[in-house]
């Protein structure tokens, strides 16, 4: 059991090596989804680094990583594979004159037909097969990390459209059978909650839900993004922004956001958080109006709370 | 350990965790890799399989911490909720060793309270006592429990040495007070036996009769507890006609379009052009009768719309006592607990005045109604006597697709008195009795295979 622990640790310090600092949750579930070989469904706010865990885990690993990006209208033929129709139209068009000699010598309909099945399906073989990151992730050699990002906004269909690729890691194409991976591909799945998902999918999957993080973490996590803040202005800012959270806000302000501001602010050359440069540079971690409305008359108060 | 893990998942599926069979072995997988050793480590590795919202987690973990430490208990009495157990115990310890010299083997005599406990643990198994669901079942349980434990036994051999010499009286006493012990610890483990099954058939009973009662005759205890069901009975819905949303987006092959697209590659379609279809969306207008015979009809049926909404964006909410005011806004805002409380408290109370309401609710919505829209009408038609409204809801009803009325009082009762359902029901499609939840599901149900 304490290999399971050993494990667990590792990964966090290889994910740390590629700038990701992982929760022992997140760890814990990784470490599940390779041993288990589940895909893993990511759920949390946006900006909490789902998607960032993707290529960190896949440079990690050492593997490509192929990115299906989500969204409504989004079907097979984008997705999974499609047919190189103009190819297929191209080479009918060139092997006219060869078809014709080839069928020329047959002196009855039957021999033609005959002679022409013998060429089997050779406009729907794998040559023709214009691969979608869903097969690409399939087919890649030696493994690879598939990333699915933001599922919610896919429709019902595509949902179900996946399942036979997280349950068996395999794709039925009519025209040509079963494809199976060569090697079974991580797979991690985003969701920023706007729907819920069918429970078939969820069943399928390690579900690994990512809040913002505690103080303590963030500010290691804006250290090994931005090591170039220094400790006491970065302890400033993620104690303010922890403040901002606790407001009712439109959109709260996601890691991403802090790593932003951390990062403008080096630009501004300041090395302290005053009233006045919160105030000018609110704009970069609240991204509504009415949000800086509510968080200026606070900005004080804010200032004033404790690391 | 498999069989303490599949209690576990029995446990959570009481706590209203869905768990399938391809999870539990998952979860059987994941156990096996992490050990259970490390509980941190189990926590968060069985939430990864087991609990697949943050609705869930928070209920596995509250039951991961209740299961597991009633679990531990039999091996470990530093986890013993009771604190006077221990206490017990070591005190009974003390005599033991004091006594157990001149006693020899006195009747089973010695055993510490983990012994007991165990002891207590092989009855209640021998009695199933996992089957136990209802609170009222405990002295049944009890009972059976003692029984196996041969408690009449017990106690005769008590009464017989507490008559004996002074050395079979001491023993009496000690015996006494093991049963003491072993008593308090049985009742502590029906309580918690209880806490594990969560009341689970409980709760069932309650729904059913909730769903099927008139919602008039529900004392408040039962009406708090309507929120969550209905939002438990919406879910289901919506989960059902979801599936439909969106039939055939893309079009078939627009086959003018691409013949004369490729013109210049000599006819030959290269490249294809798609018809597409539109799907026009349909609105619905959902207007609520608050005066007081039946407010809390319309907060339900307020409440049921609200929690489906993933599957009917489209739907603006009205109220009236007098004039008809739109609530949709409120519902955005708040939670819909919280908007149902202001629009009680800023509308409701008052008695309905129909031809007032139908009036301005025409004026309101009367640009909006086209023959996609759907008009829901919740209330009782007894308008004390006065104005109908009937002209202005006619107009609306030759605009709209579908007007119906929900009508919460039993059918029998129609026409009597001030009621003026009959009049109404020339100019609506569709009037209907909506007594209970059971029937307002039903209806909802048929209204979006309808419009979807």
């Amino acid at each position: 059991m304490n290999t399971a622990r050993q494990a667990i640790d590792e990964l966090i310090s290889q994910l740390a090596e590629q700038g990701y600092i992982a929760s022992e949750q997140i760890a814990t579930t990784l470490h599940l989804a390779r041993a288990l070989q589940r895909p893993i469904l990511i759920e949390g706010p946006p900006g909490v680094g789902k998607t960032e865990l993707a290529n960190a885990s896949a440079a990690m690993l050492k593997l490509p990583l192929f990115r299906l990006q989500c969204y409504e209208g989004l079907d097979e033929s984008k997705a999974l594979y499609d047919w190189k129709y103009s190819k297929q139209l191209l080479y009918v068009q060139v092997l006219k004159e060869q078809l014709q000699g080839i069928l020329g010598g047959a002196n009855d309909l039957s021999t033609a037909v005959e002679r022409l099945h013998n060429f089997d399906d050779i406009f729907y073989s794998e040559r023709f097969l214009e691969p979608r990151p869903l097969l690409s992730a399939l087919q890649s050699d030696d493994g690879a990390v598939l990333l699915i990002d933001e599922i919610d906004k896919a429709d019902y269909e595509f949902e179900s459209l996946l399942l036979e690729i997280l349950a068996d890691f395999a794709v039925t194409l009519p025209e040509i059978g079963t494809l199976r991976a060569k090697h079974k591909p991580l797979v991690l799945l985003t969701s920023n909650n706007t729907r819920d998902l069918s429970d078939a999918l969820k069943r399928r999957c390690l579900h690994l839900y990512i809040p913002f993080p505690e103080a303590e973490l963030e500010s290691r996590i804006v250290q090994s993004r931005v090591p170039d803040v220094a400790d006491s202005l970065r302890q400033q800012l993620v104690t303010f922004v922890h403040g901002v959270r606790q407001l009712d806000l439109k959109k709260q302000p996601a890691i991403s956001e802090t790593i932003d501001w951390a990062r403008s602010l080096l630009l501004l050359h300041a090395d302290n958080l005053s009233a006045a440069l919160v105030d000018d540079s609110l704009n970069v971690l609240l991204k509504y109006e009415e949000d800086i409305n509510i968080v200026r008359p606070e900005i004080t108060r804010l200032l004033s709370q404790r690391y | 350990m498999e069989a303490t893990l599949l209690r576990f998942i029995r446990h959570l599926r009481h706590a209203g965790v869905g768990i399938s069979t391809t999870e539990t072995l998952d979860a059987m997988q994941v156990a096996v890799s992490l050990g259970y050793g490390d509980r941190q480590l189990l926590h968060d590795g069985l939430a990864s399989c087991l609990a697949k919202s943050e609705e869930q987690r928070q209920l596995f973990s509250r039951c991961f911490a209740q299961f597991f430490d009633l679990a531990e208990t039999p091996n470990d009495t530093t986890h013993t909720v009771d604190p006077e157990t221990p206490q017990d115990s070591s005190a009974d310890d003390g005599e033991t060793a004091g006594e157990g010299e001149g006693q020899g083997q006195g009747g089973g005599g010695g055993m510490g309270s983990d012994a007991l406990r165990a002891e207590l643990m092989r009855a209640a198994g021998a009695v199933d006592l996992a089957a136990m669901q209802y609170p009222t079942q405990r002295g049944i349980y009890r009972r059976r429990i003692l029984d196996a434990l041969n408690d009449s036994g017990r106690r005769e051999r008590i009464a017989q040495l507490a008559s004996g010499s002074p050395t079979e009286q001491q023993q009496a006493r000690w015996l006494e007070r093991e049963r003491e012990t072993q008593l308090a610890q049985l009742g502590e483990l029906l309580d918690r036996q209880l806490l594990l099954n969560n009341n689970a058939a409980t709760r069932e009973f309650q729904e059913t009769l909730m769903r099927d009662s008139q919602l008039s005759a529900l004392d408040t205890y039962y009406r708090d507890r309507l929120p969550p069901l209905i939002r438990k009975l919406a879910k289901k819905l919506a989960a059902k006609h979801r599936q439909r949303y969106r039939r055939a987006k893309r079009g078939r092959l627009d086959l003018g379009k691409t013949l004369r697209r490729n013109i210049a590659l000599g006819g030959v379609p290269f490249h294809r052009y798609w018809k597409s279809t539109r799907r026009e969306k349909s609105e619905i207008f959902v207007l609520c009768d608050l005066s007081g015979s039946v407010s809390s009809w319309s907060q339900v049926l307020m409440l049921f719309m609200q929690a489906l909404a993933d599957v009917l964006p489209n739907t603006r909410s009205f109220v009236f006592c007098g004039e008809s005011v739109e609530v949709s806004e409120l519902f955005r805002q708040h939670d819909a607990d919280e908007a149902l409380a202001i629009i009680q408290q800023r509308h409701g109370m008052g008695s309905s005045d129909y031809g007032r309401a139908l009036n301005s609710f025409r004026q309101l919505v009367e640009e909006r109604v086209n023959r996609r829209s759907t008009i829901i009408i919740l209330g009782d038609g007894r308008g004390n006597g006065g104005d109908t409204g009937i002209a202005a809801l006619r107009e609306l009803y030759h605009r709209a697709r579908l007007v119906l009325w929900f009508n919460p009082e039993s059918q029998s009762r129609w026409n009597t008195g001030d009621s003026e359902i009959r009049r109404y029901q020339t100019a609506c499609h569709y009037v209907t009795e909506c007594g209970s939840l059971r029937k307002l599901e039903r209806l909802l149900d048929e209204l979006l295979t309808l419009i979807r």
